[in-house]
């Protein structure tokens, strides 16, 4: 029996650096797989070809009034071309009592890999007519909502909510 | 059978070696494993734990706790709606042009709703709602009502009725009746209404005659309608919300409105002790500290103050232990816009949490990369703060 403690200790020392070396591996992708957890709850596959670029001095610059000219940049991103890429601007107030506001529909027949295309929308960002009655401590906020999808299922999404005027 | 006793060198480095890959297989896994948390369950800007309880646009107010605590109703743009704690499922009690103003109490079944008058001024008609699926009637309880507080734990009201000019009655109202109106006409306009610790007495702010702010606070016996003054505050100062009646005294908010809007770091925190007719700085709260809500917690243990340590300072959700006199913050945002009327905070039934609604501030257009419907800090929205020990 003398020599079965040499056994037990060699057994267990094997079985440490067995599973050091496994921790050594996971560690080793910890900030990546945490990455891609994060980007498979927040966002479907789908979403990553397709780029919406916002010129923020450009929104900086708008007033609460009508016809406010906005670019919206386009790129596709990804590896494939995309067709029929249907652009929707909705323009509502944060006041949910409020009727719906104003929409607006574009389409780019098509982008093809790392292309970039620039739309502009006309939008009314004039205060609601009842905003005086509105019950919050200041008008309601503009909200500018701005989807980009493709038959095929890719999409991308920006909001912009802007201050009273 | 027999083992070999491991010399001390052996057993020392086999229980170091086990030790640091225990160690660290626990550090490893919390790295590895955890997945992002649900909305929901991230700190927010107010501080960790705090808990977003409704999200989207929408001006959200008065958040109302049901009595077993599963679910909570707020005023968002002016109808009531409510969901449970931990679910988005939001249900509607009104129709959206409403004008609800305030949710005086939620039983979980029915409200009692505070909303607009046709006759415009301050007061407003006390509602009933009992939602059916397909319905959101309410019933009209009373016209004329100024204030109510919640009172016991039933659903119960005692409401200020604007009984005639410059004169308010005091009410008792349970379900859709009013139950009784206590003794006489109290004069002047009554803003704000606190209960006993005993039951027996009131603590009102009231505006007197002529004059549109509350100035003083009067004790108004239950049983035979008397009243006393307690405060009587000097021109241009005025009570801020409704006193709250402890067994350490009354305590009350009181400044004065400063030229530019009145700036809320003009309030201060006062306190009558018991026997005594003369207000003093709130004991614990430092003398830098302006106050602007306050509400006493379910078991008249603790003060949830908004407030701001002092001018300089960002404004938070501190706590007040009423016996030993300590502050502490239950929130730690640097710049988020939480609303301080009293109005917009209500404890849980088990003492528990705090709701209060925030936003963040901001002047520039905000760019984010989800819809409306999904973000949080860009509008009023309701958060529960953890304030237990």
């Amino acid at each position: 029996m003398r020599g079965v403690a040499p056994w037990a200790v060699g057994s267990v020392l094997a079985f440490l650096v067995t599973s050091a070396a496994f921790l050594l591996l996971a560690n080793l992708g910890t900030d990546p797989s945490e990455v891609r957890l994060e980007q498979r709850q927040s966002a479907p596959k789908s979403n990553a070809p397709l780029e919406l670029a916002l010129d923020e001095n450009q929104l900086a610059s708008f007033e609460a009034a009508p016809e406010q000219n906005m670019s919206l940049g386009v790129r596709n991103g990804g590896g494939d071309g995309l067709s029929d890429v249907n652009l929707t601007v909705e323009v509502y107030s944060e006041d949910t009592a409020a009727p719906e506001g104003q929409r607006q529909r574009k389409t780019i027949q098509a982008l093809d890999p790392g292309e970039s295309a620039e739309v502009f929308f006309d939008l009314d960002l004039s205060p609601p007519e009842a905003a005086d009655e509105y019950p919050g401590p200041e008008q309601p906020r503009n909200i500018v909502e701005i989807r980009a999808t493709t038959p095929g299922g890719t999409s991308a999404i920006r909001t912009v909510i802007f201050q009273p005027g | 059978m027999q083992f070999r006793k491991l010399s001390k060198p052996a057993l020392a480095a086999m229980l170091a070696a086990f030790l640091a890959v225990l160690l660290g297989g626990c550090a490893a896994s919390g790295e590895v494993s955890i997945s992002p948390l649900p909305s929901g369950e991230r700190g927010s800007e107010l501080g960790a734990g705090v808990r977003p309880l409704s999200h989207g646009p929408g001006y959200k107010g008065s958040p109302a706790w049901s009595l077993d605590g599963e679910r909570i109703s707020f005023t968002i743009d002016g109808y009531v709606v409510d969901k449970p704690l931990r679910g988005r499922d939001t249900r509607r009690w009104t129709a959206r042009d409403f004008g609800a103003r305030e949710i005086e109490a939620n039983t979980g079944r029915s409200m009692l709703i505070l909303g607009e008058d046709d006759e415009s001024g301050g007061s407003g008609s006390l509602y009933r709602s009992l939602p059916s699926e397909d319905s959101t009637e309410v019933s009209e309880v009373a016209p004329g009502i100024l204030t109510a507080e919640q009172v016991g734990e039933g659903g119960a009201i005692i409401a200020a009725l604007e009984s005639g000019e410059d004169e308010s009655s005091l009410l008792l109202v349970r379900g859709d009746e009013v139950e009784r109106t206590f003794g006489d006409a109290v004069e002047g306009s009554v803003a704000g209404i606190s209960l006993s610790p005993n039951g027996r007495r009131l603590a009102i702010s009231v505006a007197p005659p002529g004059e549109d702010a509350a100035s003083e606070i009067r004790i108004f016996e239950l049983s035979d309608g008397s009243e006393s003054e307690l405060v009587s505050l000097e021109e241009g100062r005025q009570v801020f919300g409704a006193p709250q009646w402890t067994e350490a005294g009354i305590y009350f908010v009181s400044g004065t409105e400063d030229g530019s809007g009145g700036s809320s770091s003009l309030y201060r925190l006062y306190r009558v002790p018991n026997g005594s007719g003369e207000p003093e700085s709130a004991p614990g709260i430092g003398s830098d500290f302006a106050a602007s809500g306050i509400k006493l917690s379910p078991d008249g243990s603790k003060l949830a103050i908004i407030g701001r340590l002092h001018a300089n300072s960002p404004t938070n959700l501190h706590i007040l232990d009423l016996a030993a006199d300590t502050l502490s913050a239950a929130t730690s945002s640097e710049d988020m816009d939480i609303r301080n009327n009293p109005r917009d905070m209500s404890w849980s039934p088990d003492g528990e949490s705090v709701a209060i609604v925030a936003r963040s501030s901001f002047s520039s257009p905000r760019v984010r990369s989800a819809p409306a419907d999904g973000l949080l800090e860009e509008f009023y929205n309701l958060y529960e703060v953890p304030v237990g020990e």
